[in-house]
């Protein structure tokens, strides 16, 4: 049966964790080939994706100084009994 | 192989998917640098009750959690409620997204060329304001699921998520919520 849309988020989500089986796979490409909202939602999420996927350097990291310090600071801190 | 109690290690390793987690919290970035410090140190006097069940970096994110739970309890510190519109639980964006039969009942925009936000300072505070508006534990999952990597099976033990299939719920409803600010937020502007 062809799932709904509010189904489709939840499979269209699924499919970028994990390889669906083929049934629900084609279930999926029915769906996307007559829903213009689906497909647009796809490219939503693939572009939320991307964001993370392709652009990790732009998200937050430790600074080498910040690193530097908490270096130190554990250093010193070992020490102590 | 043999776990290395270094925590300077540690700290090249899983340093800035710690740091991530914790900033995402706490929204301070010295205070999230003391967190990973106190993480580490904390790691490195208990290595020993540490059994080699969970990976390292599942292991140092579970002490990190309790840490900021602490934080929060001492210092009675309000965590920031500020809710995404007024869809913070699933069932109003449910049912703000649908109708009854599952279709949608929400014009989804264009977002024509979205790359062209990528180099744009600015949607990237969107976008973390927009991380940040979710609900707690979907933050968490997301950063931890999307951005580090983490497998289900860590994700599900660290948050104490029953199952994958819940786990995949939860991620389906990120991911909605998510798009739902970045389009208010960003795409929809003017």
């Amino acid at each position: 049966m062809m799932p709904s849309c509010k189904q489709m988020t939840q499979l269209l989500s699924d499919s970028l964790e994990t390889r669906l089986p083929w049934p629900k796979r084609s279930a999926m490409r029915l769906h996307l080939l007559i829903c213009a909202t689906c497909r647009r939602y796809r490219r939503h999420l693939l572009f939320m994706q991307k964001i993370i996927t392709d652009h990790n350097p732009r998200l937050t990291a430790l600074s080498d100084t910040a690193k530097q310090r908490i270096k130190d600071n554990l250093a010193q801190l070992k020490d102590k009994p | 192989m043999q776990a290395t109690s270094d925590p300077a290690k540690w700290l090249d390793e899983y340093g800035d998917a710690l740091y991530r987690y914790a900033l995402l919290q706490l929204r301070s970035e010295p205070l999230a640098e003391d967190m990973v410090q106190e993480t580490l140190l904390a790691a490195w006097q208990s290595f020993a009750q540490f059994n080699g069940q969970s990976s390292v970096k599942t292991w140092l994110i579970g002490i990190l959690k309790h840490k900021i739970i602490d934080h929060f309890r001492k210092y009675r510190h309000e965590r920031d409620s500020e809710s995404l519109d007024n869809f913070d639980d699933d069932d109003a964006l449910l049912a703000h997204s649908f109708d009854a039969d599952g279709h949608w009942k929400i014009p989804l925009i264009n977002w024509g060329t979205p790359d062209k936000a990528l180099t744009d300072e600015q949607f990237w505070q969107v976008f973390y304001r927009c991380l940040a508006r979710l609900p707690q534990d979907m933050a968490d999952l997301f950063i931890l699921r999307t951005v580090d990597g983490l497998s289900s099976e860590e994700c599900c033990k660290l948050l104490a998520i029953a199952t994958t299939n819940q786990l995949c719920v939860a991620l389906s409803r990120t991911r909605l919520k998510l798009r739902q600010c970045l389009e208010a937020q960003w795409f929809d502007r003017g």
